[in-house]
């Protein structure tokens, strides 16, 4: 087990101490929007596509609509597009600085039936006689996939995800992505015992987008046989099973919305660092969605990216390097806005914690004598910013661990620390490394050895203009 | 001896040089001379008038590039494009330019090197013939995107079973992709039929580095390249003075005169599971000050009579590594300044990897690991550390790993279509202990 795996199983056991999850730092990591767009989904049996869909703002009413057989192709997809327009009038082709759409999903399962979704419609000639919005409804699932994969994003969030970052649970963490069990926990129901007992009994109801196998053999299964026998034309079946679905999918509806209102309550100060992180995250829906659907709109030949992977090397690359750089970015940002998660770094040895014993504004030099408990393996010329810092960088000189002493310049800014004065210095990543290299490996090569490994290879296809596919 | 028709590696990098495919990659085992084939085929593409690029990783690598181009002392101008921040520890070798940045770029000149990050960052000055690409199997495909840019054809140079480069993010997205950014990047060519057509392969088989009977340890990370050593049998050892057999570190010492490996155990006890083993981490801080207060005497194969026992051992002969940066500073805590002050170096395999020494110490990346998984179970690390020793190499690790490995069942959880290299990481960390147990050569230190 790592080191940071046995600080986790440590949290753990003092959030089963205190009887209650305990909060995870000291402001509130997770960005999330005043009235994001909720949507649950529900599918029976082994289906990749949905039977109940609910969707709305979380201060609003829920629209519901669900089909009886899911296994019928044109029923489902004009259900997909209904629910679709409603989305894509959420996610607009236009970038707005000062709010941002969110989706809002139960939990991962919700995320995995959106990316089945963007597979099944984003490319596909059928089953409806026009494609075209069921095509562009399928490319918006496969952008809010992608979208989410970043790690610097703030468009789509997993409710569970969302409360697993604000609190520490009593719990294993196989059963950390069931939604109610966790918001069980948060549940004021008095000593351990009862919350535990409150959770436990949430946890036996399936809220996942697949129902509870007994459950669907007992309210789904006769009654989906007898609807096929009739040809799909039994009305009163079809009613029947459309308010099972439709009761099934609402709860997982209300299960977001209240972790939605759970996580607005929290009296934590945001963490500023998530203003910084929320640029960036429209930035990469901007490239996601926002451009290739404003271009299309124009009528221009669009790259829509692949709903299984990146077929084309250069693309492939640019999205490693993007989510390398957003991860990088998303952890410096958010451990200037918290002592607690600077302190975490330092234990991971990406900060150094200490006091400053000299500092020359001359000669624009710092030396610290560093109290970290684990040894820290110093690499020259690795760069830090003291903790809340933006504008100040410093550089690793040199360190002698036998009296536990690092001696720093001043790369950028002006230093003025105080002898005595407790430092934390955090290791800084420029960005401007990685943009530069994925801004040079986009250029067109006129070199044989460039044009060989950026040519098509015979497999591809995802990279055609829209309606190519 | 190479067998009468058989094509040299140089042969074959000139059938290439002659040819028209745009891709070359160069397998080679550690310690077979990579980076001097490298230096040696050079100066035949500069006959070509137009000038070569060479990069690799790291400054490191690339300054003794440079430096071993000098050496050739064939009057070749040599531009190292650096960036403005790096310090040179040395001065330029002869006929080598520092530049700094394009305006300072010689009108003529038949050679550029410098590092990966460099190019990938910098705008190109020119378009060169052919780029030369040092440990290639360190760098990751993404990265070669960027340098496309400069050249049209490209000879990759490589270990094939050393540490694969380093994926900070979930890479499953691109597990099936064609080209997947974070793996090798000599992989595609030889993985892709489309690239197939437009690549030669050539195998280096000679190791020079390491002693005869190493090569036949080391040969377990690489099945499917055969391996030959350039050393005899008995012709390079350690030879401990003082050993009396008294202990069972001692014992391992005395077995250096007769073979160039040994493990070395301790119990398992409390501690399993952390990054830093202190214990460990003073067991062979412990060794390395013992070895060298036992005046241990390398014969390096120069001596003509063996038994006279060879040169003595100094720090500066001495390598230590472990997998863990905390781990190696643990290390370096436990032994005596003047040691290190002495030239002994402690670092990271991914640190050592293109490096040697006479003697090495070091952890077992499986010591205190007790559920090891796919990160555990990567070979390439183990590999680096085992094949770093030109006379002798010393493995410390707590004795709990064979039994550890034994009662594992690794899943393969690979994507469809990708090899299953935990499965065959757990096989080969498991000859690798047996290597040592069937010849006697694992010691067991009591409390």
């Amino acid at each position: 087990m790592s080191d940071s795996g046995i600080d986790d199983v440590a949290d753990r056991l003092r959030a089963w101490s205190a009887g209650r999850p305990l909060r995870r730092w000291n402001t509130r990591c997770v960005d999330i929007a005043e009235d994001p767009f909720v949507v649950a989904l529900v599918r029976v049996g082994g289906e990749g596509r949905p039977a109940a869909i609910a969707y709305g703002k979380a201060s609003s009413t829920p629209s519901v609509c669900s089909t009886p057989d899911s296994r019928e192709p044109r029923a489902v997809a004009e259900m997909v597009e209904t629910f679709g327009s409603a989305l894509l009038t959420e996610f607009p082709a236009e970038e707005d600085l000062n709010s941002w759409p969110q989706l809002l999903l139960p939990d991962r399962s919700h995320l995995d039936l959106l990316h089945q979704m963007a597979f099944a419609y984003s490319f596909a000639k059928w089953p409806l006689a026009d494609m075209g919005r069921l095509n562009t409804v399928g490319r918006l699932f496969n952008a809010l996939f992608l979208q989410w994969q970043n790690p610097i994003q703030n468009t789509v969030l997993l409710a569970s995800d969302a409360l697993q970052s604000l609190y520490i649970f009593p719990a294993s963490l196989a059963r950390h992505g069931h939604l109610a069990f966790l918001l069980e926990w948060l549940v004021d129901h008095g000593n351990r015992v009862a919350r535990r007992q409150a959770a436990t009994r949430a946890e036996q109801r399936s809220v996942s987008t697949s129902l509870d196998g007994a459950f669907e053999n007992q309210e789904i299964g006769d009654r989906l046989k007898r609807y096929e026998q009739s040809q799909r034309t039994h009305a009163p079946t079809a009613t029947a099973l459309k308010r099972v679905l439709e009761k099934e999918v609402l709860d997982r509806w209300q299960l977001a919305r209240a972790a939605h209102q759970s996580i607005r309550l929290d009296d934590r100060p945001p963490n500023y660092g998530l203003r910084t992180l929320r640029s960036f995250s429209q930035r990469s829906w901007s490239r996601l969605w926002v451009l290739p659907r404003q271009k299309e709109l124009s009528g221009e030949r669009v790259y829509w990216r692949g709903t299984e992977t990146d077929m084309s090397a250069v693309s492939a690359a640019e999205e490693m390097m993007t989510i390398e750089l957003a991860t990088q970015l998303r952890q410096e940002a958010l451990a200037h806005g918290d002592v607690d998660i600077a302190l975490s770094l330092v234990r991971r040895g990406k900060a150094v914690q200490g006091t400053v014993i000299a500092s020359h504004s001359d000669a624009e030099s710092l030396t610290v004598e560093y109290d970290n408990t684990d040894e820290i393996d110093f690499r020259q010329g690795t760069t830090y910013r003291p903790f809340g810092t933006a504008e100040l960088q410093v550089k690793l000189v040199g360190a002698d661990p036998s009296v536990r002493v690092a001696w720093f310049t001043v790369e950028k800014g002006t230093a003025s620390f105080e002898i005595g004065e407790d430092i934390i210095l955090i290791e800084y990543n420029p960005d401007f490394f990685v943009m530069n290299k994925i801004r040079n490996m986009s250029q067109q090569s006129t070199t044989a050895l460039g044009q060989l490994l950026r040519a098509p290879l015979s497999r591809s296809g995802e990279a055609a203009a829209a309606g190519d596919e | 001896m190479k067998p009468v028709g058989e094509m040299t590696p140089l042969d074959e990098l000139r059938v290439f040089r002659e040819s028209s495919l745009p891709i070359c990659v160069v397998k080679a085992p550690p310690g077979s001379g990579k980076t001097q084939l490298l230096v040696n085929d050079v100066p035949n593409w500069v006959k070509q008038e137009s000038p070569v690029l060479v990069t690799a990783l790291t400054n490191e690598q690339v300054d003794q590039i440079c430096k071993r181009l000098s050496e050739r002392n064939l009057g070749l101008q040599i531009v190292r494009f650096t960036s403005s921040g790096y310090q040179l520890r040395k001065p330029p070798p002869n006929g080598v330019h520092i530049c700094r940045n394009k305006n300072e770029f010689p009108a003529h000149y038949d050679v550029m090197v410098a590092t990966v990050s460099k190019l990938a960052l910098s705008n190109a000055p020119r378009t060169f013939q052919v780029m030369f690409v040092d440990e290639a199997w360190q760098i990751a495909f993404k990265e070669l995107l960027p340098l496309t840019r400069y050249a049209h054809r490209i000879v990759m140079i490589g270990d094939a079973g050393q540490i694969p480069p380093v994926r900070t993010v979930p890479h499953l997205r691109w597990d099936t992709a064609p080209f997947r950014p974070g793996e090798a990047m000599p992989v595609p060519a030889e993985r892709l039929p489309e690239l197939r057509g437009s690549t030669k392969t050539v195998k280096l088989k000679e190791c020079r580095r390491l002693p005869y009977d190493s090569v036949e340890l080391v040969q377990k990370f690489y099945p499917e390249l055969p391996i030959s050593a350039v050393a005899l049998p008995g012709e390079r050892f350690l030879n401990v003075a003082n050993s009396t057999g008294s202990d069972p570190l001692d014992q391992a010492f005395m077995s250096l005169s007769e073979a160039s490996t040994a493990l070395i155990t301790i119990p398992t006890d409390a501690g399993l599971g952390l990054n830093t083993d202190t214990r460990l981490a003073t067991t062979i801080a412990h060794a390395a000050e013992r070895l060298l207060r036992q005046t241990a005497r390398i014969n390096d194969g120069h001596e003509k009579d063996p038994r006279r026992g060879g040169r003595p051992l100094e720090p500066r002969d001495i390598g230590i590594s472990a997998t863990h940066r905390a781990m190696n500073a643990t290390i370096r805590a436990a032994l005596p300044q003047e040691l290190l002050a002495s030239g002994l170096e402690v670092d990271t395999p991914e640190r050592w990897q293109g490096r040697e020494r006479p003697v090495m110490l070091i952890a077992h990346p499986l010591s205190g690991i007790e559920h090891p998984g796919a990160f555990d179970l990567e070979t390439g690390r183990l590999c680096v550390m085992s094949s770093r020793h030109e006379t002798a190499l010393l493995i410390f690790s707590r004795d709990h790993v064979p039994s550890t490995l034994g009662s594992l069942m690794p899943s393969a959880t690979q994507s469809p279509g990708l090899p299953d290299d935990i499965g065959k990481g757990h096989h080969i960390h498991q000859e690798f202990w047996k290597f040592h147990s069937d010849r006697d050569r694992v010691f067991a230190l009591s409390e």
